[in-house]
């Protein structure tokens, strides 16, 4: 078993799954995922790799990113790294106290004390040690980067690992006014066992839209309120890239998402209301929309259109028997009331609406945490070069031994004048 | 606006000129052996830096958003980036310039490269904001700069016994140039495992998740690994020379894959990127 383990967690082992996971994400990246939902790709590429197709769909190469082995493989690299990581603490912490240090090149004639004064001098601090050699360690911190670093990986891959145990999403469609009480349903849930629940009540107020001089959405900023505590509703804003973080929830403004919607009230020949909101996505200066899909009442399928800038037509709401284009579309403006392909249409009002993600991902908050470390790690990386410097008396004078971890010339120069010399013959910088 | 735009175009131009130029010198200098040949190269590599960094402000401004969108702004950005970053490490330490006879023509090549897909505005789509998204782009500069820094010292390394490569005035020896290669290998795979995280985390505000195996993120990945590779292989097994050379050039063919190529490849999320 310890043997096993051993393997498992070698160097070796690591690099080769280092390697085995880059593999297998290339494949990945360059096969069409269908568990990504790249359906429509994947048909194309088979058809035109047929017979790696074939190879593929024996080795399951079409689910690679969910495939047992490449979560067992994952698996491994993550024990591998923490065994790495903790082997790479204990000897950070021993090297950080002096213990790992070898001397290696005799000074005769050479004063340790003055040696030692000058190198607390220039910044080295003396750490206890075991033996008769004395240890100076300058930047001592930097010895922890390579372990830091590590650490911070583990913590960016457990980021993964919560994310895929804990994520869970759904989609709110909002009216504008309209209140979403604690536990009410979603549009769509991700997992319907366990939907996210934000707990408090959202009430959405409006939703403003910013556009380019050439054209083109720049910014969209929907406002949601949130009743507090004291019965008070707040108001938040959300805007695409900057969603709104709730009690641990996270909701997302849509760039596609919002717009305008009308609502009327749909009766058919026998006397059946459909009181109905028809949503059309945000239609910019000069341009009209259309329902996608058709609205399907009472059996009876209707396109709506919609020209709030009255391209078309100067009423806003136009509908017509749904794939019928030779059909002339019946326009209303609010409050009236028209009949088309058999239905009595009354329309009644007209809202913004918009549609938000909302989000419980405990995955981010672990990400970001692996993030600073590692930015920390690669700060300590190259801002703290630590170098160690052994002493050890010897009869004729000095033995030193001497280490750093970047062997840069100016390292080297500050050595030497440590030890009180020009230049230490036979070595290379 | 529109003005700038237009201006920012001939003075790219320019900046292509004075690369053209100072790659020529150098390369010239160092075959016939003449420093003052290459010293002026050096020269008006600075002043086509200084007329670059004109040209991308003036497309900063005239676009409304940071160059990072379009194949001309990365490309240019990242020639910008390539020659700053090698101008800051001549000037800190002179020995690093005989990366020149390679670094200079690298950026030629990307400014030409730039100009040549042509200077066509595009519109900063609603998701392409935000301080996490500039953190993940400035990281992927560096980190690319790093790698083509990397790959120079390695080529020259390899090179180390070519007449060409001999002539170079104040050419390190083969250890250092080896040591050096190593060294920048290890800041990009710093820098890039950052702009990594940075993307997740940018990633997660605009879309909803930090990872999704899209096929950019993938390939960023790969790319990863195999530094991360070449790092512990050279590291813990003393891996150095041609073989780790080979390896450090798979490493950054897989970089200029994963930045310049996958949005060709492919679909992906990161698709208005590099239109």
């Amino acid at each position: 078993m310890r043997r096993i383990l051993d393997i498992l967690t070698s160097r070796r082992t690591s690099i080769a799954l280092m390697a085995f996971v880059a593999a297998s994400g290339a494949l990945g990246a360059w096969i069409p995922q269908s568990s990504l939902g790249q359906t429509e790709a994947l048909a194309i590429w088979q058809e035109k790799n047929p017979l790696v197709a074939r190879v593929a769909d024996t080795l399951g190469w079409y689910d690679i990113f969910s495939s047992w082995w490449f979560f067992a493989v994952l698996g491994v690299f993550a024990l591998a790294l923490s065994v790495a990581t903790v082997r790479m603490i204990a000897a950070a912490w021993r090297r950080q106290r002096g213990a790992v240090g070898v001397t290696h090149t005799d000074m005769p004639g050479a004063d340790p004390r003055a040696i030692a004064e000058r190198a607390r001098a220039a910044g080295f601090r003396e750490r206890r040690s075991a033996g008769t050699s004395r240890v100076f360690i300058r930047h001592g911190i930097g010895m922890w980067a390579p372990a830091v670093f590590h650490v911070g990986l583990l913590v960016s891959l457990a980021s993964a690992v919560v994310a895929l145990g804990f994520t869970s999403g759904a989609v709110a469609d909002f009216s504008q006014g309209e209140v979403r009480e604690p536990g009410a349903a979603y549009h769509a849930v991700e997992d319907a066992e366990d939907p996210p629940e934000i707990g408090v009540p959202i009430r959405f107020d409006g939703i403003e839209t910013e556009t380019w001089p050439q054209g083109g959405l720049k910014e969209v900023v929907a406002t949601l309120s949130v009743l507090d505590e004291g019965g008070v509703w707040v108001p938040r804003t959300v805007s695409v890239n900057h969603p709104l973080r709730l009690n641990g929830h996270t909701i997302y403004a849509q760039p596609g998402e919002f717009g305008d919607a009308a609502f009327a009230i749909f009766t058919t020949p026998d006397g059946t209301e459909y009181p109905i909101r028809i949503e059309f996505v945000f239609a910019e200066e000069g341009e009209y929309v259309y329902t996608d899909p058709p609205l399907m009442i009472g059996g009876i399928a209707i396109d709506g259109r919609w020209d709030p800038h009255g391209v078309r037509d100067p009423k806003p709401l136009a509908l017509r028997p749904a794939g019928d284009s030779s059909a002339e579309p019946v326009t209303l403006a609010e409050g009236e009331t028209v009949t088309v392909a058999g239905l009595t249409v009354e329309y009644v009002a007209t809202r913004k609406w918009a549609r938000f993600i909302v989000q419980r991902e405990p995955g981010i908050a672990v990400l970001m945490i692996g993030f600073t470390v590692i930015a920390i790690a690669s700060l300590m990386l190259y801002a703290w070069i630590p170098r160690t410097l052994v002493l050890e008396e010897i009869e004729v004078g000095i033995r030193y031994g001497w280490r750093a971890a970047r062997m840069s010339r100016s390292y080297l120069g500050e050595r030497d004048a440590i030890l009180g010399v020009d230049r230490m013959p036979g070595e290379d910088a | 606006m529109e003005q700038a735009l237009a201006l920012e175009t001939s003075i790219h131009i320019v900046a292509l000129v004075a690369y053209a130029v100072a790659a020529a010198l150098v390369l010239l200098g160092t075959a016939m052996s003449r420093p003052g040949v290459v010293r002026a190269g050096h020269a008006i590599a600075l002043l086509g830096l200084a007329i670059h960094s004109v040209a991308l402000g003036l497309r900063w401004y005239g676009a409304g958003h940071g160059p990072y969108l379009t194949r001309y702004e990365v490309l240019s950005t990242n020639a910008w980036v390539a020659m700053s970053l090698m101008q800051v490490l001549g000037w800190r330490r002179p020995t690093s310039r005989v990366l020149a006879v390679l670094l200079y023509p690298a950026v030629l090549l990307l400014l030409g490269l730039a100009i040549y897909t042509g200077p066509e505005v595009k519109l900063l789509p609603l998701t392409f904001r935000g301080a996490w998204l500039v953190l993940h782009v400035c990281f992927y500069f560096v980190a690319f700069s790093a790698a083509l820094l990397s790959l120079g010292y390695g080529a020259l390394h390899v090179a180390h016994d070519r007449r060409f490569v001999k002539r170079i005035a104040g050419l390190p020896d083969a250890h250092t140039l080896d040591r050096e290669s190593y060294r920048f290998a290890g800041l990009t795979f710093s820098f890039w495992g950052i702009g990594m995280l940075t993307g997740a985390i940018w990633a997660y505000y605009s879309w909803g998740r930090f990872w999704g195996w899209d096929p950019v993120e993938t390939w960023s990945l790969v790319t990863w690994f195999v530094y991360g590779i070449y790092l512990h292989a050279r590291r813990f097994y003393g891996l150095k020379g041609r073989k780790a050379a080979v390896l450090l050039m798979l490493g950054f063919l897989l970089a200029v894959l994963s930045l310049f190529f996958t949005s060709f490849l492919t679909t992906s999320l990161h698709s208005e990127y590099f239109h």
